[in-house]
């Protein structure tokens, strides 16, 4: 997909056009875990890694020299934030499914030692959770997104989602305390 | 929850926790107004927030972490596409029509879904090149391969899948059509026809099929259904899906093997390579089964060993024996015997081109005689040559036959003038069009040489003496020849450098005394100059760079003159060809500056050329080869990103488009592997394994099917080695120490075979060398310094010979020099580790010395490279620090 494109796309997807979204998600996948692949071989040597600069990176890759670069940006940042959800929920049913079934050795070969087993379940859980959430705040759950999935600061979470950092700060705060609640439903 | 409800409870909730905690109560109570669900939701919320329980949301995921969840995830479907139905099951998996999910390609594709491969982390790595060398697959014959890809299991299955998009291709087996529509011989023959074009565009891209067999060949009828379409499946993929597959896996595979052995030749049932005569063999049962059919063997209830015998001893019975009555008069002739041909149990007397058993059935149909009938005389000649050599390649026997029958002949029954006039225009004949014919021709190598070599030996005979001047041109040009097929490092030869050195020697005299009967002729010294640069190009190979500088300064001075009066292309070729290599041997006796400004000022002469003769092949591998120097002066001058755009946006384009039009040429494809094998260094450099790995593993397929293609061919071995050693920079960089090893020893095995091909070979030695100093340092880096020390001396040993104690002799002379700090590094890193103080003096003093030894070598080289050291294994100032500290390590 050309960087044009990624942009047009982009565009579309804030003036409404859902389906741009849906086209444009496969190549954030793809570019998310190339990117995430090369930092692993790097960090080996040294590097660290944020999240930030991952998505960054691949913003850059996809939509290269964009004249609307700050609003894009921002969606793209949303997008990718949707996208670790999916991918880290992802992660997290592997895992479980491979402790559960036959051949977990091959399976133990590459989640090994990545996340704890308690993690999985958090994680599992609070994907469930959050689909609740969504159902009656779409924001806080964006936020949630933002905050704890794609790993993004109060103030990047607000620049991203177009909205005040003391808002994030309380939607945060509402969302936490609201997700405890949940738990012990 | 509704929206409003929950819009309520968080504006009560988020303004109750503003308050101080005594108010809080009374306003909670006041603001739900009696409403239960929101007073005990809010409720709920308050004492969450007031008890303060450690919560995991409040501790976010490591980004380390997150990444590697990332990295590992699934796809969603089966990569990017999204499956409509299955298409049928396979012996490795099951096959489904899909489309993109992102709907990028709307016409959807046969997606072969490949489970339980074992998630071996190469696995994406070579899928992904291969695919690289499969998309040169460009034919309406052949189906597409249009994207391959492994990724991570889906939901519940625990190891990696991998699929294959192809082109979808609605359409029958053929020979299901075949039986279906009733067709006649000649129908069923022009389909095996367009069958043939197709296998044959694959081959002459280096691509073997390896799984030819009905399944994999369908007949469409898209365009109309009078006009049916050949398309293959599957090209290259058992070799993607199986790189090694042995004999007793071909006989024990369940499912579909019965269907797959029918088709096997019998050097895929001893394990021998597989090769283009494998496809050959599969075509051969194929035509017999669209002409009879039935297949040529009945293998069914056969024990696996009794069907080895089969395929491997029994001769079947000729399709006319088994057809169909109707039909036993049109096979009986021309098609048996082209069909037994591609049948025969020798891969070598079976057709050698699918192209040559095309066009018997071109000749069969046009009712003019087919090839494949004996021809006695032919026959004997072809026998006589394999006695003494095994496979040569069917054009060159030929002439080679005719060759030898007009001497036998000739010399009982015609005048010795006339067999001389005869015998010369023969030898020319050789020289000229068979050498041209067969330069390229993979398999070829050892032709080659013996052609050039008999030509050479019957120009000989002839003696005609010093004044025959047209003669000894003749001469000297067939020992240039046999010299570059015998071992000259820019051509594939047989790797006898010093045979070939010898030759060019012989060439070199005669031009020599031609020259001085008269040095005013330019044809002459345009042969001069050739035969000097020539010994030039050996002398570096063999080490001697100061000795290849001064061969080219001759050879190009020799030149001056006729540059000066003749500036025509034909000439200035040869001088910017000369300028170049001489460009390169003062890079390698490290005046790299002075190197470049020379092969810079090649590049604009050859760059003009190769723009105006975009046909002339030689011409293009010039202008590749300067490149290549380029890049190396580059390399060694640290002007990475300068090399690396040289290459990306110069050398891979311009060898990417040789190797489309010239499919075949071993040259063009060496050249493609050297390119990528560079590209993966410059990569690496920058640490950028990812693209340095998918660089290496094209490189090594590269490499891969030359030897495939010519197991006699050196510079494939070689190229076969570089594959290896890269694969083991990148494990090394990576922290992979025991795989690093594993490929730095496969290696060194091919550089010591390399060797003893070739003893007096010093860059033979030298590559030895350097692979023994690959282990070393991957030792060294994974800490086991006392593994490190044996093949640090391995490595001094091989040099030792190759170097005499007094004159400096660039690159084998450093390489020395790094063989000792490495030596010197390892025992004093050892000698850190050792307790006991007598064994760690002694380590110590043994450490001193070696890097005393390399400290003289490096010093001179120092110098001789212009205080330039920032691209070597390690820097004068760490070599100095590194002998300091052993030297304090002494001291009481």
């Amino acid at each position: 997909m050309s960087e044009g494109e990624v942009t047009r796309l982009l565009v579309a997807w804030r003036e409404g056009d859902t389906r741009a979204l849906d086209t444009l998600m496969p190549y954030v996948y793809d570019e998310l875990r190339r990117l995430a692949h090369v930092h692993l071989l790097k960090e080996r040597d040294g590097h660290t890694l944020s999240t930030t600069a991952l998505v960054h990176e691949a913003y850059l890759n996809l939509a290269g020299q964009d004249p609307l670069y700050l609003e894009n940006r921002s969606h793209f940042f949303a997008i990718a934030c949707r996208v670790m959800r999916r991918l880290l929920i992802w992660y997290a049913r592997r895992r479980k499914s491979g402790k559960r079934g036959g051949g977990s050795e091959h399976a133990s070969l590459d989640t090994a030692a990545v996340l704890a087993d308690d993690r999985v379940e958090e994680l599992l859980w609070l994907d469930q959770a959050l689909g609740k959430l969504e159902s009656f705040d779409e924001r806080m759950c964006r936020v949630v997104e933002c905050r704890y999935f794609g790993g993004l600061s109060v103030e990047e979470t607000a620049e991203v989602l177009a909205v005040s950092p003391a808002t994030v700060k309380r939607d945060w705060q509402t969302a936490r305390t609201w997700l405890r609640v949940e738990l012990t439903r | 929850m509704t929206r409003e409800t929950w819009e309520r409870v968080r504006m009560i909730f988020e303004s109750a926790i503003e308050l101080p905690v005594a108010q809080r109560d009374g306003f909670v109570r006041k603001a739900c107004d009696g409403d239960p669900v929101l007073w005990n939701e809010v409720s709920l919320l308050r004492l969450s927030e007031e008890n303060g329980r450690r919560f995991f949301l409040d501790e976010p995921i490591p980004s380390a972490v997150r990444a590697e969840m990332i990295a590992l995830s699934p796809m969603g479907a089966i990569g990017p596409y999204r499956i409509i139905h299955t298409l049928g099951q396979g012996g490795m998996g099951t096959v489904y029509l899909a489309e993109r999910i992102d709907g990028l390609v709307q016409r959807p594709v046969a997606l072969k879904v490949l489970r339980y491969v074992s998630a071996s982390p190469d696995l994406a790595q070579r899928f992904d090149s291969e695919r690289r060398i499969l998309d040169r697959l460009n034919h309406t014959g052949i189906a597409r391969l249009i994207d391959a890809g492994v990724v991570s299991p889906l939901s519940d299955e625990p190891q990696a899948v991998a699929y294959l998009a192809m082109e979808y291709v609605p359409g029958l087996p053929i020979t299901d059509y075949c039986i279906k529509n009733d067709l006649s011989v000649g129908q069923r023959l022009e389909l095996f026809l367009q069958m043939c074009k197709a296998v044959q565009h694959a081959h002459q891209n280096l691509i073997v099929h390896r799984d030819l067999k009905p399944s994999n060949i369908l007949v469409t009828e898209t365009a109309s259904p009078n006009s049916p379409v050949i398309k293959l499946l599957d090209f290259g993929i058992a070799k993607l899906i199986q790189p090694n597959p042995d004999a007793t896996e071909l006989q024990t595979r369940p499912g579909q093997s019965r269907m797959t052995i029918a088709y096997a030749s019998p050097e895929q049932f001893r394990g021998e390579p597989v090769a283009t005569h494998s496809d050959i063999y599969a075509l051969g049962v194929l035509l017999y089964e669209l002409l009879t059919d039935k297949r040529p063997y009945v293998l069914t209830g056969l024990s696996p060993g009794a069907v080895e015998a089969c395929i491997c001893e029994q001769i079947p019975p000729l399709p006319s024996q088994v057809a169909y009555t109707d039909r036993m008069k049109s096979l009986r002739g021309d098609l048996d015997t082209i069909v037994m041909k591609a049948l025969h149990k020798s891969p070598a007397r079976r057709y050698q081109t699918v192209l040559e058993l095309h066009d018997d059935i071109r000749r069969h149909l046009a009712l003019i005689p087919v090839r494949a009938r004996p021809d006695s005389r032919l026959y004997r000649a072809a026998r006589f040559v394999q006695r003494h050599r095994a496979g040569v390649v069917a054009c060159g026997l030929i002439l080679f036959a005719v060759l030898f029958g007009a001497v036998a002949t000739s010399l009982q029954a015609r005048k010795a003038e006339y067999r001389a006039t005869q015998v010369r225009t023969l030898a020319t004949t050789l020289l000229t069009d068979l050498d041209l014919a067969l330069r390229d021709l993979p398999g070829a190598t050892r032709a080659r040489e013996l052609v050039a070599g008999t030509a050479l030996l019957y120009l000989d005979s002839l003696d005609l003496g010093s004044q025959d001047t047209a003669w000894q041109l003749e001469r000297a040009r067939a020992y240039d020849l046999l010299a570059r097929h015998q071992g000259d490092p820019h051509f594939d030869n047989l790797g006898r450098l010093s045979d070939a050195m010898a030759s060019y020697q012989r060439a070199y005299e005669i031009r020599l005394a031609l020259w001085h009967q008269d040095s005013t002729n330019t044809t002459y010294r345009r042969a001069l100059a050739n035969s000097l640069g020539n010994l030039g190009v050996m002398s570096s190979w063999n080490g001697k760079n100061t000795e290849a500088i001064s061969l080219s300064r001759q050879a190009l001075t020799v030149l001056a003159p006729v540059v000066l009066a003749d500036p025509s292309p034909t000439v200035t070729r040869d001088e910017s060809r000369l300028r170049g290599e001489l460009g390169w041997w003062l890079i390698w006796e490290g005046r790299t500056e002075e190197g470049l400004r020379e092969l810079q000022q090649a590049m604009i002469t050859i760059e003009r050329l190769a723009a105006s003769n975009p046909n002339d092949l030689e011409l293009q591998l010039d202008l590749w080869r300067n490149y290549w120097y380029q890049t190396d002066g580059l390399k060694f001058s640290s002007k990475d990103t300068v090399a690396l755009n040289l290459l990306q946006h110069k050398a891979i384009p311009h060898l990417e488009q040789l190797v489309v039009t010239y499919p075949t040429n071993p040259r063009a494809q060496y050249g493609l592997h050297t390119a990528f094998y560079f590209l993966g260094e410059l990569f690496l450099a920058q640490n950028d394994t990812a693209s340095a790995r998918v660089a290496f593993q094209t490189s090594l397929q590269t490499a891969r099917r030359m030897v495939e293609a010519d197991s006699s061919n050196r510079k494939a071995h070689e190229g076969l080695s570089f594959g290896f050693r890269a694969l083991g920079h990148l494990y090394r960089v990576s922290g992979a120490f025991e795989k690093a090893i594993d490929a730095y020893s496969s290696d060194l095995a091919i550089r010591i075979r390399l060797y003893h091909d070739d003893p007096q070979n010093q860059e033979a030695a030298n590559a030895v060398s350097n692979a023994f100093r690959l282990l070393c340092r991957t030792r060294y880096a994974s800490r086991d310094f006392e593994g490190a020390v044996a093949p640090c001396k391995e490595a001094i040993t091989w040099l030792a010979p190759q170097v005499d104690g007094t004159s400096v002799q660039g690159v084998i002379w450093g390489n020395l020099g790094f063989n000792h700090g490495w030596l010197g590094m390892s025992l004093a890193a050892l000698a850190e580790q050792t307790a006991q103080p007598a064994a760690r003096h002694q380590l110590l003093l043994e450490a001193l010395n070696h890097f005393d030894q390399s400290h003289a070598i490096m010093t001179q080289y120092y110098r001789q490279s212009e205080g330039n050291d920032a691209a070597w294994e390690f820097t004068m100032d760490e070599l100095v620090s590194s002998r300091n500290r052993v030297i304090t390590g002494l001291q009481p």
